[in-house]
This record gives C-alpha cells, sequence and structure tokens, in this order.
C-alpha cells in the first residue's frame, strides 16, 4: 500500500503518539437534570484529580467536590476509566453533575485553565475509531458524524460570529494587520524607501489594540449567552399569518397584524422562552413578487434570515390545500440547512383538509382559537434538542471567548517590554501568535496574505 | 567525458542550482556529470550582481553549512558586503553582497573543475530517456545517449522565453542567450503541469558617465563581513561603493506620459510579475502620490564600467528608458549599455514535486532552481544543493533528506513551493518562515552541518571547526550558569545602574542575560567576569539566554505539528472516496497531491474537519489492511 507504513506492534499508531487531553459536555444542552463532562488524554486523570482533591481508582465511582481556587463548583459522580479501556482508549474521566448551563460553562472553563482544551467535533468519536476502540463497520459513521457536526459548527460559529461582536474583532484584526505590515515590512526590507517609523507610534497602535482587544473579550465573555435562542424564520406569502402565528406564541401583539398583504415589511424578531429553550422568531416580510423597493429590501432579509436558521417554518393558508415541494422551495430557497416545517394556518377557517406531499412534517394550526399551538410547541422544542452531537452556538461563542483570551496573553506578552529596534522580531512573533488565535474566529490570514498587505502599502522593489 | 559509464547522477544545467547540485553529489562521492551548454557562463550571474539580502542570506548560510559553495565564492567575489538589519535582533540580521561578475564566475568554475568525481561537459541537451516512468539518462544535442541512475534538471534560465522591449517581442533566454527551447520542448510531452512567469530588469548605464560625486555614497560595512563561517579574513578582493540616485517628477511625467507604450499596461504580457520586484511603471501608476523612488547604482565589477540601477526594471521601449535614465539624479548624460527589458518564461508546477525535489511522476528525476518557479541565485542554490544531494542518495540506495519547515529557510521555499504552488516569481522573506526566531544566519551550522556530515557532504575540516565551536558554546554557557552575582558585590553599583530593578539576590550571569536590559557586554565592561576570545561564541550564547523563552515556545508548537507530519498520505489514495469531503477540498487534495497529512492541513480551504476525515480515512486503510 505504497510508501505508508503500519506499525503492527504498536496499539497507538504513530499520530498518535501526542495526545493532548480534550473536553467537552457529553450531554445535550438544554433541559437535562444531569450532565456528563467528558476528559479525554494523558492529562486527564492529573487535571480531574487536581480538581477533585483526591485520587481515583480505575472503573470506581466516587461521589466528590469539583473544587477549583478553593470555590466549590459542583458535586457528583467522578468515574475514571484508565486507557485502553476507555470510550477513547485513552485516559478518560467523567463527571456526572448537576446540569445547568452556568454550571457546565463554569466547569468547561476551569479544566480549559488547567491545560484542557475544548474538544472538536466529533473528536471524542474519532478518537475512538484511531485508538481501535470502534471497528471498522463504523469508519462511515464516524467520518458522517464528523461531518455532521462541523457543518453544525460552522453555522453555530457563524451565529456567533456576526452583529456587533463581528465588526468589532475585524476592526481589531484590521488594526492588527496593519501594525504587522510596517513592522514586517520594516524587518524585511530595511534597504527601502519607507519612512523611518516612529517606534512609539507602534506602541500607541500596541496599546490600542490591546485595549480594544480586552474590552471585546469581557463584552464576549458576558455576551457567550448560556442559552443562545435558537433561531427559527416565519415564512410564507403576504397574509398568511406569519405575524399573528409570532402573536399567538408571544401572547403580545408585536407586528402589526391587518389583512392587507405585505404589511410586515421589516423583520421583527422576539425572544420566547419555551420550556427552559430560548426561541428567537423572527417574523419575515411576505414573499411574492414586488416592485415596492421597501418591500423589496424586506424579502431579501427574509431570504437572508433563512439561510442562518435553526428552524424554518413554512405557513401556508386556505390559498394552498396542496403542499408540493416545489411550493416550499420557492418559499425557502434551496441554500439553507435549517430544519423544516410546514404550518397550516387558519385551520379554524379551512374548508379542505390539507394534502401533504413534501417529506416535512405537517402542522395545522389557528392562531386564532390556539389549536395545533401545544403540537407546534413540542415539535420545535424535539427539533432543537434532537441532534445532541450538534455544535451549539453557546459553545462556538465559548470557542470565541477562548480564543481571544490567548491572543490577549500574546498581546500581553508583546507589551512587555518597551517597543525597541532591537527586539522587534520578538515583537513580531507574539503578534504573529496573536493574529493566528484570532484567526480561529475570523479566518485564516497567512504570511502570503501579510506579503500581499505590504506590497500594497509600500513600494517595494529595490 | 567517458559516454560509455553510466553516470550516478546527471545535471542539467550549470547556473547557480546545476552548481550546487552537482557539488553536492560528487562531495558525497558520486560519479557525477555537469552538462551545460556553455562551459564559459557556469556560475554567470544573469541578473543583479548580488547575493544574499534579508532571508537570502540565510539560505546562503544553510548552504554553508553543508559546505556548498555560493557563501565561499561570494566571499571570493563580494567587492561590497553589509549587514541589513544590524540593530535589529539577530533573527533577521542579514548578510547582503555586491558580487564581481567575473571574479564570481571564475571562483566558481575554479571550484567545480577541481572537484572529484565531477565531470563537466558542454552540450545542449535535448531530451530524457525515460523507461516506465523512470528517468534513465539524458540525450545531447549531437544526439549521443548519455545513462545515468539519477537526472537533475536545473534549465531554469528562462524556459521558451519571451524578450518584451516596448511592442518589440523576441525569443530569448536571458539577454545574450539563447532560450533553452529544446529541452522545453521535450519537457512539455511529458505530463507536468507547465505555467509562465514574467520578470523584468533595468538598463545597465556606464559609470564614467554618471557624476558620482553629485550622489550620496553607499560604503560597505567595516570591518567586511564574511557569509561562510570558514572565511579565514583574507578572502575579500578590493572593495568599493553603491551609490544612491533616485528618479524625479520628471521620470514620473515621462513614464506616465508614455504607459501606452509597455506591453505590461498594453496587455501584450500575460506572465504574472512578482509583486516584491516591480517595473519602474507598476510604481509610478501604483504610488503616484510618491514624488520620488530610489535607484541604488551597483557596480557589476571591479573590472567592469557597467553599474545596475537597481529599481528602475522597465519595458518601455528604448527611447523611453533613455529619458527616464537621463531624468536621474546625476544621470543627466548617463551612457546605457543595455537595455531593460521583460521576460516571461516557463515554470513547472512545483506542485508535481516531493519534498525532496524529486519528481512525483517521473522516478529519479529531480528539479531544481529557477524552473520550479522561483527567482534568485539563493533560491536556486539551496534548491540545487538538495537536489543534488537527494539524487546522489537515490543512486546510493539510502534513504532521502527532506527539511522540515522548522529547520531551515531550505524547508520552508520547498514546502511553501510543492504545497502552495507559487503564482509569481517565488522569493524568499523571512516573514514566510514562522519560526523565524529559531532560524537565523548565526545558528545555520546548528540546523545543519551535523545532519550534512552524515549524508556525506561536509568535509573533515569543516566538520572539526564546527565540533570545536559547539564545545565552545557549551563550554560558555556552562560557565555563564555558574557564575554568580552577588547583591554583596563591590561592582554591584555600577550594575544596578542599569538594571531596571535593582539585583536582590544572589544570580547566575546565565540568569541576568535573560534581561532584556542587560547584554553581555555590560557584564564584561562591569567586571563580572572575563568575556570569551571568540565574539562569534559570546554572542551566540547570548541569543540563546535572550532567545530562550521564545524559542522553547515555538518548540511546543513544532512537537505538535511534528505529529501531522509523520502521517504519510500514500500516493494511491482515491480523494473521491473518502466520505465527508467537500468538492473543494477534494479538488484541492487531488491538485495538491500532498505526501503528508500536515502538508494537506496548510493547503487553503483545507479544514480542520478535513484533516480529521483523511486520518479516519487512513485508520481504516490500516484495518482493511491488517484484516486482509
Amino acid at each position: 500500500m505504497g510508501d505508508y507504513q503500519v506499525d503492527r506492534e504498536c496499539r497507538y499508531p504513530a499520530y498518535m503518539s501526542i495526545s493532548d487531553t480534550i473536553v467537552a459536555s457529553a450531554t445535550a444542552p438544554g433541559r437535562g437534570a444531569i450532565s456528563i463532562i467528558r476528559l479525554s488524554g494523558d492529562n486527564s486523570l492529573r487535571i480531574a484529580e487536581a480538581l477533585a482533591g483526591k485520587t481515583f481508582t480505575p472503573r470506581l465511582a466516587t461521589f466528590g467536590k469539583l473544587i477549583s481556587d478553593g470555590l466549590l463548583i459542583d458535586t457528583g459522580v467522578w468515574i475514571y476509566f484508565k486507557g485502553p479501556n476507555s470510550f477513547t482508549g485513552e485516559d478518560v474521566v467523567e463527571f456526572q453533575g448537576h446540569g445547568g448551563p452556568v454550571v457546565i460553562q463554569t466547569i468547561l472553563r476551569t479544566i480549559i485553565a488547567q491545560g484542557a482544551r475544548l474538544a472538536n467535533p466529533g473528536e471524542f468519536s474519532q478518537r475512538a475509531f484511531l485508538n481501535n476502540r470502534i471497528d471498522l463497520t463504523q469508519a462511515e459513521a464516524i467520518s458522517d458524524l464528523i461531518n455532521a457536526t462541523s457543518v453544525s459548527a460552522v453555522k453555530a460559529a457563524n451565529q456567533s460570529l456576526s452583529g456587533e461582536f463581528a465588526n468589532r474583532i475585524h476592526a481589531i484584526v484590521a488594526d492588527l494587520i496593519h501594525l504587522r505590515t510596517q513592522i514586517e515590512a520594516h524587518i524585511d526590507f530595511p534597504d527601502e524607501d519607507i519612512d523611518p517609523q516612529n517606534l512609539r507610534e507602534f506602541s500607541d497602535q500596541l496599546t490600542n489594540l490591546h485595549h480594544h482587544l480586552q474590552s471585546l473579550k469581557l463584552a464576549a465573555n458576558e455576551g457567550a449567552r448560556l442559552n443562545r435562542a435558537s433561531d427559527v424564520v416565519l415564512i410564507g406569502e403576504p397574509n398568511v399569518g406569519k405575524s399573528s402565528l409570532l402573536n399567538a406564541l408571544a401572547n403580545e401583539p408585536l407586528a402589526i397584524v391587518t389583512n392587507i398583504p405585505g404589511t410586515t415589511r421589516d423583520l421583527i424578531r422576539h425572544d420566547l422562552l419555551l420550556d427552559g429553550i430560548e426561541l428567537r422568531v423572527t417574523d419575515t416580510a411576505g414573499i411574492r413578487a414586488t416592485e415596492d423597493v421597501i418591500e423589496t429590501e424586506g424579502i431579501q432579509r427574509a431570504r437572508n434570515a433563512i439561510e442562518t436558521a435553526d428552524i424554518a417554518l413554512c405557513l401556508f393558508d386556505e390559498r394552498h390545500h396542496t403542499i408540493t415541494e416545489s411550493l416550499v422551495n420557492r418559499l425557502i430557497g434551496d441554500t439553507t440547512s435549517a430544519a423544516i416545517g410546514i404550518i397550516r394556518t387558519k385551520n379554524d377557517i379551512q374548508s379542505q383538509p390539507t394534502i401533504n406531499q413534501t417529506n416535512y412534517p405537517l402542522i395545522e394550526i389557528s392562531a386564532v382559537s390556539g389549536s395545533g399551538l401545544n403540537q407546534l410547541k413540542d415539535w420545535l422544542l424535539n427539533e432543537l434538542n434532537l441532534n445532541s452531537n450538534a455544535e451549539t452556538p453557546f459553545l462556538a461563542r465559548e470557542r470565541h471567548v477562548i480564543q481571544l483570551a490567548i491572543a490577549l496573553n500574546y498581546l500581553h506578552q508583546a507589551m512587555s517590554q518597551p517597543v525597541n529596534l532591537e527586539t522587534i522580531d520578538l515583537l513580531a512573533e507574539d503578534l504573529r501568535l496573536t493574529q493566528n488565535a484570532l484567526s480561529e474566529i475570523t479566518g485564516s490570514f497567512t504570511s502570503d496574505d501579510l506579503l500581499g498587505s505590504i506590497f500594497s502599502t509600500f513600494c517595494i522593489g529595490k | 567525458m567517458d559516454y560509455t559509464r553510466c553516470f550516478d547522477v546527471i545535471v542539467v544545467g550549470g547556473g547557480h542550482a546545476g552548481s550546487e547540485a552537482a557539488h553536492a553529489a560528487a562531495r558525497m562521492g558520486c560519479d557525477t556529470l555537469l552538462v551545460t551548454h556553455s562551459i564559459e557562463t557556469l556560475g554567470q550571474m544573469s541578473c543583479n550582481p548580488a547575493i544574499g539580502g534579508i532571508g537570502k542570506s540565510h539560505l546562503v548560510r544553510e548552504i554553508d553549512a553543508c559546505d556548498g559553495l555560493m557563501a565561499k565564492i561570494t566571499d571570493h567575489a563580494g567587492i561590497q558586503f553589509r549587514v541589513l538589519n544590524q540593530r535589529k535582533g539577530p533573527a533577521v540580521r542579514a548578510t547582503r553582497a555586491q558580487a564581481d561578475r567575473v571574479l564570481y564566475r571564475q571562483a566558481m568554475r575554479h571550484a567545480i573543475e577541481t572537484t572529484p568525481h565531477l565531470t563537466i561537459f558542454q552540450q545542449p541537451v535535448s531530451d530524457l530517456t525515460i523507461e516506465h516512468d523512470r528517468v534513465t539518462g539524458v540525450v545531447l544535442a549531437m544526439g549521443l545517449e548519455l545513462k545515468a541512475k539519477t537526472v537533475v534538471i536545473t534549465a531554469g534560465t528562462f524556459l521558451a522565453g519571451q524578450i518584451h522591449i516596448g511592442m518589440n517581442q523576441q525569443s530569448g533566454g536571458r539577454a545574450g542567450d539563447p532560450a533553452s527551447n529544446e529541452l522545453s520542448k521535450s519537457l512539455r510531452d511529458l505530463p507536468f503541469r507547465i505555467a509562465r512567469l514574467k520578470t523584468g530588469t533595468p538598463p545597465r548605464i556606464d559609470r564614467r558617465s554618471v557624476d558620482l560625486d553629485s550622489l550620496p555614497e553607499q560604503p560597505g560595512d567595516f570591518p567586511t563581513p564574511y557569509l561562510s563561517m570558514m572565511s579565514q579574513g583574507t578572502e575579500h578582493p578590493t572593495q568599493i561603493p553603491c551609490y544612491l540616485s533616485r528618479t524625479t517628477e520628471k521620470t514620473r511625467d515621462i513614464i506616465l506620459q508614455n504607459l501606452h507604450l509597455s506591453p505590461m499596461y498594453a496587455g501584450v504580457i500575460e506572465g504574472v510579475g512578482p509583486r516584491y520586484c516591480p517595473s519602474i511603471e507598476d510604481k509610478m501608476v501604483r504610488f503616484s502620490d510618491k514624488p520620488t523612488h530610489q535607484v541604488f547604482l551597483e557596480p557589476e565589477g571591479l573590472t567592469s564600467f557597467e553599474l545596475y540601477p537597481n529599481g528602475v526594471s522597465t519595458s518601455l521601449p528604448y527611447e523611453i528608458q533613455f529619458d527616464i535614465i537621463r531624468s536621474m539624479d546625476g544621470c543627466s548624460q548617463a551612457v546605457i549599455t543595455r537595455p531593460g527589458y521583460a521576460i516571461e518564461y516557463d515554470y513547472f508546477d512545483p506542485r508535481d514535486l516531493q519534498a525532496t525535489l524529486e519528481s512525483k511522476l517521473i522516478e529519479n528525476l529531480y528539479f531544481a532552481g529557477q524552473i520550479n518557479g522561483t527567482t534568485g541565485y539563493e533560491e536556486a542554490g539551496a534548491q540545487g544543493l538538495l537536489a543534488g544531494a537527494n539524487a546522489a542518495l537515490r543512486a546510493q540506495g539510502k534513504d532521502s533528506w527532506t527539511v522540515g519547515r522548522d529547520e531551515g529557510y531550505l524547508g520552508v521555499m520547498v514546502d511553501d513551493l510543492i504545497t502552495l504552488g507559487t503564482q509569481e516569481p517565488y522569493r524568499m522573506f523571512t516573514s514566510r518562515a514562522e519560526y523565524r526566531l529559531a532560524l537565523r544566519e548565526d545558528n545555520a551550522d546548528t540546523r545543519f552541518t551535523e545532519k550534512a556530515r552524515s549524508l556525506g557532504l561536509v568535509s573533515d575540516q569543516r566538520w572539526k571547526h564546527f565540533n570545536d565551536r559547539q564545545e565552545q558554546i557549551t563550554q560558555e554557557m556552562h560557565r555563564l550558569k555558574s557564575t554568580w552575582i552577588r547583591p554583596s558585590d563591590p561592582t554591584i553599583e555600577q550594575l544596578n545602574s542599569i538594571l531596571t530593578s535593582p539585583l536582590s539576590k544572589e544570580t547566575s550571569a546565565h540568569d541576568l542575560l535573560k534581561r532584556p536590559e542587560i547584554h553581555y557586554h555590560d557584564l564584561v565592561e562591569r567586571g563580572e567576569f572575563l568575556g570569551h576570545k571568540d565574539p562569534s561564541v559570546s554572542s551566540q550564547v547570548e541569543i540563546l539566554v535572550k532567545y530562550s523563552g521564545y524559542i522553547d515556545r515555538q518548540t511546543d508548537e513544532i512537537k505538535k505539528l511534528k505529529k501531522n507530519e509523520q502521517v504519510k498520505l500514500p500516493t494511491t489514495i482515491d480523494y473521491q472516496s473518502i466520505v465527508g469531503l467537500s468538492n473543494e477540498v477534494r479538488q484541492k487534495l487531488i491538485d495538491h497531491r500532498p505526501e503528508t497529512l500536515a502538508q494537506a492541513s496548510r493547503i487553503s480551504g483545507v479544514t480542520p474537519a478535513a484533516v480529521s476525515l483523511l486520518l479516519v480515512h487512513l485508520k481504516k486503510l490500516d484495518l482493511m489492511n491488517m484484516a486482509s
């Protein structure tokens, strides 16, 4: 098989010889009363024993505390599985504690501070497979899992990276690139006609950068909403009853409900709490061909909202008795990865039964009488909790906060001594690492990108 | 040349890549033949006669650490030496030399001609002989076939070159030489991916026609720096200065008025030119608010009257070049000796190469130098060394040699080329090296010499020199660790005056040096200990101490990456069959054919999830293999 060599004697393949320690919540986010936090890797035992303040015996459940910096964070059951007899084949420790997003977040952060890192999507299963804990027949399932979870992770990351947070981090990265461009040009092109840089100016830029990054990290930390609302988008032809449904779910009038088609021109959002799960329901403009500029803009926004939604509810009223795939596609386009549900509205005035020719579930409701609303709520909750492998937006933001902290650390180091020529290479190194940390959030920035920035900023070419 | 024998290594081309390749293979004891179309042009500097500079000198030092030629020859031929970034940190300091073309060529030819196991033969090569995707020799223009175990192609100087001066075009290699069209045609029949690049060169001027007295002089450093660690201090010829001229408002007006005559702006040239070496037309258009651009007037040699005006590369018609040059400071009467021109030429997609510079498609065939899409003597020479050594290793039936990104600029360059390919002539910059702090000019020997010795590249003399130096560095480090400075010392007042916080407890000289405000010479001057007799040893120790925190951090980063470097991707891998990969990632992997998982991860667009999927796939192959 080519030049790919397998060491048959070795239980762990060469590529697993250094296994960093990963951690994640093994239970679905949201409602559970018990949560399981799982650690895997060489340092699992060390970290767990430090937090529990006692030593563990393999496969023996131990009731104990989880203490960090002298503070009791949670009590629960610890179980240590010594590798290779564990799920991943590595040393694994599980902590079964009390559910609750605040506690889980605190535990994860505590464990990460001890040297573990947040697991990537599907990483536990991947390690299990690589360490022969899952057999060959499961290989495709593992691949599917990695693929599906990474898709959901990308989506979650995009949701986290939007709005104010995105604007601020992009501004910081732009400033960082500006500073690095000047410093690297200074280093790589000393013979060029570049105006002698004022080191003081570098120093000021550095201070600014640090200030912005620090305040963003604080804001992101507070904004890392524990149960970030799941996005539900209502979509349908004008006057189909989207606003009425939103109002029925919210129990208060939010949107202007009239029977003149095209009333809702802007997106109207409302945050709801359904059984502990936060929903952000977006009421969109009715989708139809229009020349009204304002309404066209509203429709564009509706399309955008569908792109990033978790769930899209397609509403139909008495105008359509037979629901077909093409009818649905006309509403939502074909680019969304949201879960889709068909809602037949106004069932209090419907005369003919609905024929559903799609594979999507159908729920019939009346916003006036309230019939079908409970069924809809149950379906929504079920849908949002169904895929426990999916990366949640909360976790995505948590990853972002961690990267901001790493970036800030490097920036601290960069500022630990005054900017001077002699150590400008060290400053450049700290800034490179700062950028690498931020690239995990905003996308990669290569050395070639940096060179491109230098060549477009300065006239190089002795 | 004995045409009846089968050579271990045949090197095609006698430029900077070819010379290093042939010399390396011969040093390793291989029966080596260098075939060139002209023995007179061995080691010819076809463009700017300068060696080194930021990033490039690092490559030269790495060649030197393997006992290669470039540094030693430059020390014999350099007529102006400077250390760039002298006041910045040691990782970004770089030596640059202006060379005398004639001396350089003579020294190179002498070195090649006096190397045991190395035969030279003058004949163009017109074809390769290939059997079952394996090269077996070369065909000379006169029709003779020569047999070889391995072949290194370094026919870089402008394959299928097309020269542009104004709207006038002609076929050619470097000005004055024929383009290597025969070989180029034969190579085109092989399944390599070929694309086109563009570069340019300025007109040359006669120094006697320039008012040098009116221009600022740029002398070399004193004492004159060296490129080779083995140089003794007697190698340098006479040193002479460069001069600094500038373009004027008039230059800008001339260029902007005549842009339509530039083949680039008229759309005649399609090849991509380098961003870092724009033509003067480009500079005027893109940086039109800049009133003046500097032009270094660099002497071409001690016996030549020609000056190389570095910074005014152009493809405008000769009449315009004439006006441009005469509009520059000190050049109102300047006489042009050769016109500037732009040249388009072929290169072979380096993504078709392995990290050894062996072709992925034809076994025992190696490529080095400009043919791989690079520019510069240093880039070419370093590739030549690697390709020549690997061709020799193959001929000897030994394991191949690759250089990691963490080991040298050579490794960075080759990995960039084979992993990412290039869209412009690839030139080295220090910002390309993520482990820049560890890859310094001053420690090229530490990074390369031991490995090179094990390959058979390094002479006994250099090996002894290397070991002596390492021993002294170790001893000096030990001495600093065991030299204690106490708050009660009588000289402490003096020392405290330069410390940001006074010494509070007994501290070793080693730990004291870690403080940014303290230098080795401060401690010696204040009588804390006697300085080492060899300043290069004490400076090495000082750098090691000062950088240690950063280097340790990089070492951790490197360790993590090594994991993926060790995972080989079999050449037979079927990317279409891998579950979960997006079409985009699949296509990229098929185009790049990465050799290792680490290489795959460096291709833009290949996500961490895709890397995970590859790992799972490899494991699946493992399990299937074991089962069968």
